[in-house]
């Protein structure tokens, strides 16, 4: 046969006015989906301007090219990671076979014959069965399995039908084309030419295949035009709001707040207008796929925060200010009690499958609730003791150095300057549970010999709790306050035992002027076991390691603190959840103080899983997760409570007796 | 008012910072002037002009909504009608001004105040008397009000809103001290500084103190300088206190000039003394909470004051 006969006649059977019909609804679906495009992004340009400027493109075009191609974000869940790869790239497929039949019919370009005709036309097909394999994946969940996570909205359920709909209907007219004649070479249209097959097997006439085509043909264009209408409308903008969200994203450890900008505004988000156009986008590029709701420790723990609701709040919000007056009261919008349930452990950030920064959005809608002065009474505790102290326990501030009864460690000397800094902080100040890590971690410092100061009674709050609860004027106060003293010790290295105070005086203060490093206690001690110098702590029976939020999802740590338990205990067991993905304790976005009611508590949770695992012992990183650990140790059963320890607590005790005596 | 022969508009807040009494360098005003600024707005609105002792009150007054905002040194007796008083807002010699502006200004004055409002023709004010126990007082005059720390929190005011105001005053928001502190020892102690000495200790080494008795008293700054009625007032109240002079405890002297003078006959005996023609309420001592302890109910509304 002659190879270039082995093509198809396009738009052979259908009428020229059909054909002209579908130009014109197309290019008015597409007109229609730009000015609605256009519109959106007007209403979002009324907002703020984001406060850092975007990364450098090369770097996200980069990102984004990965995000399309392997879509990591979206693996986190296999099944989803699974379905949603094999419609995006089914679909991206047929958009390509689209276009070649277009430029072979409307171009002088003659290109679709033989054998490009050939794999084109078998690609092309097994684009079209991903597609619907993907979409009969999410349908199964959706509708068959119904798991809790996935949002039953018809408006969700509509966009796979409709692209089922058009992947169904392409090969149903596929197959009508190819039945007439049923040439040989068409059975590289493996799934057109096996149906085909059945409708010649069934003897139906040549005319009447003929007006099924043209009728599937009439449907199939008339689905894809309002494909391309609803393109910008709620669900379906996942598609080009995703990837645009993704394309402005700016990576960052996870446990990083922004600063808001510009400083003279009242900070945080009264209305919609003033979150940033990045906010707004991401909310728009909301799946609704509900695994920020997953992986939620308020909403787990029946609290009544549902991130996903939040952002989708935004994104009405958004939608019922259009570009007019922007007067709604923002956080008015969503129930107090969710807004201050949020730990700001990053988890939704963390899941998050279009990289939306959703619990930054619940900060600024804190921080507009404590402009405006609406705020939960413990909140307020919170602030005015850190105002009033300059610590969130409602401690007098001279009374910063109690713990250290006994210990006498090195307080620097005004002007004196300082190499290593061990930043105490206000848990290890007082809490008792703090209390008693800051002095292991004396004890450690002296044992080695390292030559250290601590600041005694001029350290204060780094402010995180404060500005985790919304008050950013006071945690700026803070952050101003601590780099002056810092700096006037011409401070090299912090050394802090607090993932708090590490992820604020590494990651937030610089952009007020900060300039040193800052090493965690579980990095520190890690380091000292690889140069020798700390050995002979052997023989800890089975224990478990509970990774704090701004250590290791916040932070990336998660290998150091592994490092100093595996040179104390053979017997290390993970938590279901742990590393990156941990659960939170339930401490932190001022969580210790704000303690907002649910059907059960975070740290319950928490507990039950470490208890789960057998070992006896659950080891931290953290002096605000030691006590909510132990707190949650008080709703186990009895005999399955378990012992709670940092990890400068174990250290120090096997240092002390190496010979095993306290083991 | 009507039925108040006169105008009663003028409405002022009296806070200061406290920051003697509280901790070192912060700028927190105590829990009852931000209540008093609180309840000033909820219940007067516009009429409220604040009076500050410094210029962190001050600036916390307008954060907080006060428009109208004056150094204490602009208070004049008599120019105002009602005055809510905070803890930090009494100064740092206890409750002389409060005490001085109510006889002064011939108004009644009410302590432990934890909330006020007009009803037709008077001010009716709630007391606190702990463990829930309140009274109602029906003030038909002026009135000095101090208000309690445990009166209701009033809406947060944010740092943003307070540095804002600092820095349109002039003043750095926030005051770094690079190196400002020395090494302070470990041992919990009392602070000696002249503030502290005044209000540290026990009520009663406080009172000794203010009038030079006792280990205390080693700075003449703590004695009462005035004319000869006044320190015999302060006298009175002190040898009151230490139960030397019985208490006066109802019908009392009203005195001639017409000035408004509490009559709260419901009080335990206890409660009260008047020295003169003023009347001085002392504090209610407060018994420790029990938590078993049912609350007590709200008494009143008792009739104080004078028609003027
Ligand atoms: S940060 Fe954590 S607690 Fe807050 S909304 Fe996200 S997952 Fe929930
Ligand atoms: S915010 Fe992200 S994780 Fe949450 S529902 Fe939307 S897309 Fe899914």
């Amino acid at each position: 046969m002659n190879e270039s006969a082995i093509t198809r006649e396009i738009l052979g059977n259908i009428p020229v006015g059909l054909v002209g019909a579908f130009y014109l609804s197309t290019i008015a679906a597409c007109g229609w989906a730009a000015m609605v495009l256009i519109r959106r992004a007007s209403a979002r340009h009324l907002a703020r301007r984001p406060a850092q400027p975007p990364p450098p493109l090369g770097e996200r075009l980069v990102s984004i090219a990965r995000y399309l191609v392997f879509q990591e974000p979206l693996r986190r869940d296999r099944f989803a990671g699974v379905a949603h790869l094999l419609i995006v790239y089914g679909f991206f497929i047929l958009i390509v076979g689209t276009s070649i039949v277009f430029l072979e019919h409307q171009t002088p370009l003659h290109f679709f014959y033989g054998w490009f005709y050939r794999i084109a036309s078998l690609i092309i097909d097994l684009g079209g069965i991903a597609l619907i394999v993907g979409l009969l994946m999410f349908l199964w969940r959706r509708h068959v399995a119904r798991e809790e996570r996935i949002l039953q909205a018809w408006w969700v359920s509509a966009l796979a039908w409709m692209l089922l709909a058009i992947a169904i209907s392409g090969f149903a007219l596929e197959a009508a084309r190819i039945a007439v004649e049923l040439p040989a070479f068409e059975r590289w249209s493996a799934v057109g030419y096996a149906i085909a097959s059945l409708l010649h097997a069934a003897d139906v006439s040549a005319d009447t295949l003929q007006v099924w085509h043209r009728a599937l043909w009439g449907g199939h264009a008339l689905v894809c035009a309002l494909f391309f209408a609803l393109v910008p409308w709620l669900f379906f903008g996942h598609m080009v709001y995703g990837a645009a969200s993704w394309l402005q994203r700016r990576q960052r450890p996870l446990a990083a707040l922004r600063t808001p900008v510009p400083a003279k505004l009242s900070p945080g988000a009264a209305t919609v207008r003033a979150l940033d156009w990045n906010d707004l986008l991401q909310a728009d590029a909301c799946t609704t796929c509900g695994r920020c709701n997953s992986a939620c420790p308020a909403a787990t723990a029946g609290k009544s925060l549902r991130p996903r609701e939040i952002v989708l709040g935004i994104r009405e919000a958004l939608t019922d200010a259009g570009v007019a007056a922007d007067a709604d009261d923002l956080p008015g919008r969503f129930d107090a009690d969710a807004l201050w349930s949020c730990t700001t452990c990053g988890a939704c950030n963390q899941v998050c499958p279009v990289g939306i920064d959703v619990y930054d959005k619940i900060v600024e809608l804190r921080r507009a609730s404590v402009e405006a002065g609406v705020i939960p009474d413990s909140a307020a505790d919170l602030f005015e003791a850190t105002a009033a102290g300059f610590n969130p326990f409602g401690k007098d501030n001279d009374q910063r150095l109690d713990w250290a009864q006994g210990s006498n460690p090195p307080v620097a000397e005004p002007g004196e300057a300082i190499d290593l800094l061990y930043w105490v902080g206000c848990a290890g100040s007082f809490d008792p549970d703090g209390q008693s890590i800051s002095r292991s971690m004396i004890a450690i410092l002296d044992r080695l010999g390292i030559r250290y100061r601590i600041l005694g009674c001029r350290e204060r709050c780094t402010g995180d709790p404060a500005r985790r609860a919304g008050e950013e004027g006071l945690f700026q106060q803070c952050a101003r306050e601590n780099i002056a003293t810092l700096a006037g010790h011409s401070v090299k290295t912090v050394l802090t035992h607090c993932p708090h105070c590490f992820n604020t005086l590494k990651n937030e203060y610089p952009e007020f002027g900060a300039s040193f490093s800052v090493e965690h206690h579980s990095q520190f001690l890690a380091r000292m076991i690889a140069e020798g110098r700390l050995s002979g702590m052997e023989g800890l029976g089975p224990v478990t390691y509970h990774d704090p939020c701004y250590l290791g999802r916040g932070n990336g740590e998660t290998t150091a603190p592994r490092a100093v338990i595996d040179a104390m205990s053979d017997a290390r067991v993970e938590m279901p959840r742990s590393g990156e993905e941990s659960f939170c304790c339930g401490a932190g976005g001022g969580g210790l103080w704000l303690d907002i009611a649910g059907e059960d508590r975070v740290e319950n949770i928490r507990s039950r899983e470490a208890a789960e695992t057998g070992a006896k012992t659950v080891v931290t990183g953290c002096p605000f997760c030691k006590p909510m650990l132990e707190a949650g140790n008080q709703s186990l059963p009895d005999g399955k409570s378990t012992v709670v320890k940092d990890l400068a607590e174990l250290v120090a005790e096997r240092m002390a007796c190496p010979d095993g005596a306290s083991k | 008012m009507p039925g108040w022969g006169f105008e009663m508009r003028r409405v002022a807040v009296i806070i200061g910072s406290a920051r003697s009494e509280t901790h070192a360098g912060t700028s927190m005003l105590p829990m009852s002037d931000r209540g008093a600024v609180a309840l000033a707005l909820a219940r007067f609105g516009a009429d409220v002009c604040a009076y500050a002792f410094d210029s962190a009150a001050g600036c916390f007054a307008r954060a907080a909504g006060v428009e109208t905002v004056a150094a204490i040194s602009e208070l004049k007796t008599g120019s105002v009608d009602v005055a809510l008083v905070g803890r930090g807002g009494c100064g740092a010699d206890g409750d002389i001004l409060p005490a001085r502006l109510a006889e002064e200004s011939g108004a009644a004055l009410v302590y432990d105040v934890i909330d006020v409002h007009w009803e037709s023709d008077r001010l009716v004010v709630t007391r606190d008397l702990g463990r829930g126990a309140r009274d109602l007082l029906s003030v038909r005059g002026r009135a000095v009000l101090i208000v309690s720390d445990s009166v209701a929190r009033g809406p947060y005011v944010s740092r943003f809103r307070i540095n804002a105001e600092k820095a349109a005053s002039g003043e750095s928001p926030a005051r770094a001290e690079p190196g400002g502190i020395g090494w302070e020892p470990a041992t919990p102690r009392v602070r000696l500084g002249d503030h502290a000495s005044r209000v540290a200790g026990r009520a009663v080494e406080r009172m000794n103190a203010l009038f030079g008795v006792g280990g205390v008293a080693e700075s003449a700054a703590h004695l009462v300088r005035g004319s000869a009625e006044e320190c015999a007032r302060h006298l009175l109240r002190y040898l009151s206190h230490h139960g030397f002079v019985e208490r006066r405890v109802d019908g009392e002297d009203q005195g001639a000039s017409g000035k408004t003078a509490t009559t709260h006959s419901a009080e335990p005996k206890s409660q009260r003394a008047s020295v003169g023609r003023v009347s001085i309420p002392l504090r209610v001592r407060r018994r420790p909470r029990c938590l078993n302890d049912p609350l007590l109910p709200t008494r009143g509304p008792f009739e104080i004051g004078v028609d003027l």
